[in-house]
C-alpha cells in the first residue's frame, strides 16, 4: 500500500515536470518556425502588407536578407536610388511616403496570401532587421557625405498632457510636474555616427541630472522608456506613458532602434491615452487595419 | 524556559501571531518597523535563549543584507541620484526601500520563530482539527518539515559514515556523487514519512465525524480579559492603518505622515501589541517574586 501510494506520488510528480518541459519545447518550436518562417515568407508577407509604417520596414528587411537577390530585380535598385537619395535630404517623413508609393506598386505583384497570423508574426521579426539595414544604408550613405562634420540633433522631453488629466495622477507624484509640463526644454545635443534615439535621451537626462528608467526588452530588441522625472508608465490611469516622436512623426518601434539622423527633433511626450492625446492616434489606429 | 504567553488559550496565541505577522508583513512605516523588531527579537531570545538567536541571526543578517542590497540594483525609482548602474540610476530611496525591506524579512523569520515555539502543532490541531482537518494537518506537517528533515539529514549522514562511505573525500566528482545519494535518500524517506504520517492519522480516525479528542485547554477567565485586550490593540491599530497613520511614502521622495496625537496613540497600542507575551510574562514573574 505505502509502495503504491509512493509511485503514484512520485508518478505524479514526473508527469508535472514532464508537461513543464513540453510546454517550454513547443514554446521554442513556435519561436523556431515563426523565424523561419520570417526568412523564407519574407517576400510574400511583403506583398501582404498594406499599411505604411511596417511596409516601410519589410522592405527594408527584404534589402538585407536577400541581398543578391536583390541586385537582380531592377525596381529594388531603384528603390535603394530613392532610399539613399530622401536619406540625402533628410526628410523621414517624405521617405515614409515614397516608400509607401513604391510598396504600393510593389503589392500589385503581390501573389501570394497568407494567414494573418504569420503576417504578425513575420512582421515584428521583421521590425529589428528593418532598422539594422536601414543603419546600414544611412551609414553607407552619410559616411561619404559628410564624416567630420559636427552633427546635431533636438530633444525636448514633456509631460504637459498630465496637466489635463490631473483628477487621474498618482497622488503622489504631483509634486514631480513642473509649471507647464515642460521636463527638459528643446536643446541641441550632439551625436556620434550610429547613435540611437535612447542614446541620446540617456546622455541628456544624466547631463541634467534628470532622473529615467529603462528596460531592455529581448523580444523587440529594444529598450522601453518606464520613467522620466519618476513618472512612470500608468501613473496617470492605465492608458499612460511615454512616447517618441521624431520630426512629428511616431515611429512605431522601440528608441534604441531609431539611429539619429542630422537634424532630427526629438520629443519625449507623456502621453494619458496611449498616444491619442498627442497626436499618434493616427499612426496607431493605420497600423491596427 | 516557562512561557506565560503560550499557556493561555491557544485561540489566543493564534489570534496574536496572525495580528503581529500580519501587521508585521504590510507596515512598512519605519517606526512600527523598529517597534516590531524590537517587539518580535526581544520574545525570541525569551523563548529561544541568546544563543540560540545569535546562530539564527548570523544566518538572517546576510539574508536580509543581501534583499537590502538587491532592492537598489532593481528598483530605479526615487529623485535623489546617487550614481548609475549602466545607465539606469542608483537612488538613495530605492536604498531605503530595501533596508525597510530588509527589517521587515527579519521580523517576519523573528515572528515565525516565536510562533513555531508558542504554536505547538497540538494546539494548531485542536483549533483547526475540527473544521479543517485536512488544512491543520498539511500546516503542521509542512512547519514541522525543516526540523524533521535535518534532523534525519544529520542521522542519514552519520549513518553513511557508519558503512564508511564519509564526505570527506577529496575529489569533488566524488563528493557530488555522495551528496546526490543522500539527498535520494532524504526525497525517499520525506514521500514515505509523509504518507505514514497521513496513513496513521487517517487509521485513528483523524477527520471522522464522531471522534472526540483529548485536550486541556480551557477558555479562562483571564482568557476572557487578554482577548478584549487583543482586540482593544488590534483595533486600534488598524483604525490607524485605515485613517493612513501607518502609511510611509518612500517614492518619489521620502515623506513621512506628520506625527500628530493620533499617530502616537497608534505607535503605543503597537508597541503594546508587540511586548505584550513579555509583558505578562514580566507581570507573572513580579507576582511570583512577592508571593514567594
Amino acid at each position: 500500500m505505502r509502495l503504491k501510494n509512493k509511485k503514484i506520488i512520485v508518478g505524479c510528480l514526473l508527469v508535472t515536470c514532464l508537461v513543464g518541459c513540453n510546454r517550454q519545447v513547443e514554446k521554442q518550436q513556435e519561436n523556431g518556425s515563426s523565424t523561419v518562417a520570417t526568412a523564407e515568407n519574407n517576400q510574400v508577407a511583403q506583398s501582404e502588407l498594406g499599411n505604411e509604417e511596417v511596409s516601410d520596414d519589410t522592405m527594408a528587411t527584404q534589402e538585407k536578407v536577400s541581398e543578391s537577390t536583390f541586385k537582380k530585380e531592377a525596381e529594388q535598385i531603384d528603390l535603394q536610388d530613392q532610399t539613399a537619395s530622401l536619406v540625402e535630404s533628410q526628410t523621414p517623413s517624405g521617405l515614409v511616403d515614397s516608400k509607401k508609393e513604391s510598396v504600393e506598386a510593389k503589392n500589385i505583384e503581390g501573389k501570394v496570401a497568407q494567414s494573418e497570423a504569420i503576417q504578425d508574426k513575420v512582421v515584428q521579426d521583421s521590425l529589428t532587421q528593418a532598422k539594422v539595414n536601414a543603419e546600414e544604408v544611412k551609414n553607407k550613405d552619410t559616411v561619404v557625405k559628410d564624416t567630420k562634420e559636427q552633427q546635431t540633433v533636438t530633444l525636448s522631453v514633456s509631460c504637459s498632457t498630465i496637466l489635463n488629466n490631473k483628477e487621474s495622477l498618482n497622488p503622489d507624484k504631483v509634486e514631480l510636474i513642473p509649471d507647464k509640463g515642460i521636463i527638459l526644454s528643446a536643446e541641441e545635443l550632439t551625436y556620434t555616427e550610429g547613435e540611437t534615439v535612447f542614446d541620446v535621451l540617456v546622455r541628456a537626462t544624466k547631463n541634467h541630472k534628470i532622473h529615467m528608467e529603462y528596460t531592455g526588452s529581448d523580444v523587440y530588441k529594444t529598450n522601453y522608456i518606464e520613467g522620466i522625472n519618476n513618472l512612470y508608465e500608468f501613473d496617470c490611469g492605465p492608458l499612460s506613458g511615454w512616447m517618441y516622436r521624431v520630426n512629428g512623426v511616431f515611429p512605431n518601434y522601440g528608441c534604441s532602434n531609431y539611429v539619429l539622423e542630422k537634424g532630427d527633433v526629438i520629443e519625449w511626450v507623456y502621453t494619458c491615452d496611449l498616444g491619442k492625446d498627442v497626436g499618434a492616434g493616427e499612426v496607431l489606429q493605420e497600423s491596427d487595419k | 524556559m516557562r512561557d506565560t504567553f503560550g499557556s493561555y488559550h491557544p485561540s489566543l496565541n493564534f489570534l496574536y501571531f496572525l495580528a503581529v505577522i500580519g501587521f508585521g508583513m504590510f507596515l512598512m512605516h519605519p517606526i512600527f518597523l523598529s517597534i516590531s523588531l524590537v517587539g518580535s527579537l526581544s520574545y525570541a531570545i525569551y523563548l529561544e535563549g541568546t544563543k540560540a538567536i545569535g546562530k539564527q541571526l548570523l544566518y538572517s543578517i546576510p539574508l536580509c543584507i543581501l534583499v537590502g542590497v538587491i532592492n537598489p540594483l532593481f528598483n530605479h525609482e526615487g529623485i535623489t541620484i546617487l550614481t548609475y548602474i549602466g545607465d539606469n540610476p542608483l537612488t538613495l530611496e530605492s536604498i531605503y526601500y530595501g533596508i525597510a525591506m530588509a527589517v521587515l524579512f527579519m521580523n517576519i523569520i523573528l515572528w515565525f520563530k516565536c510562533y513555531s515555539y508558542v504554536m505547538t502543532s497540538d494546539k494548531l490541531i485542536y483549533l483547526l482539527g475540527r473544521k479543517l482537518p485536512t488544512l491543520a494537518l498539511i500546516f503542521s506537517m509542512t512547519l514541522r518539515f525543516v526540523p524533521l528533515f535535518k534532523k534525519q539529514f544529520k542521522k542519514v549522514m552519520r549513518a553513511q559514515e557508519g558503512i564508511g562511505n564519509s564526505s570527506r573525500k577529496k575529489n569533488i566528482l566524488a563528493r557530488i556523487k555522495w551528496a546526490m545519494k543522500v539527498l535520494s535518500i532524504m526525497v525517499t524517506w520525506i514521500l514515505e514519512n509523509a504518507i505514514d504520517t497521513a496513513d496513521s492519522m487517517n487509521s485513528r480516525g483523524y477527520g471522522l465525524k464522531g471522534r472526540s479528542s483529548f485536550s486541556l485547554y480551557f477558555f479562562q477567565r483571564r482568557d476572557a480579559k487578554l482577548l478584549i485586550g487583543l482586540v482593544l490593540l488590534v483595533g486600534s491599530v488598524l483604525t490607524g492603518v485605515l485613517n493612513g497613520q501607518t502609511y510611509m511614502r518612500y517614492f518619489p521622495s521620502v515623506k513621512l505622515q506628520p506625527t500628530t496625537v493620533q499617530s502616537i496613540a497608534v505607535y503605543i497600542a503597537y508597541g503594546v501589541l508587540c511586548i505584550l507575551p513579555l509583558g505578562l510574562q514580566m507581570v507573572e514573574d513580579i507576582k511570583w517574586h512577592y508571593l514567594k
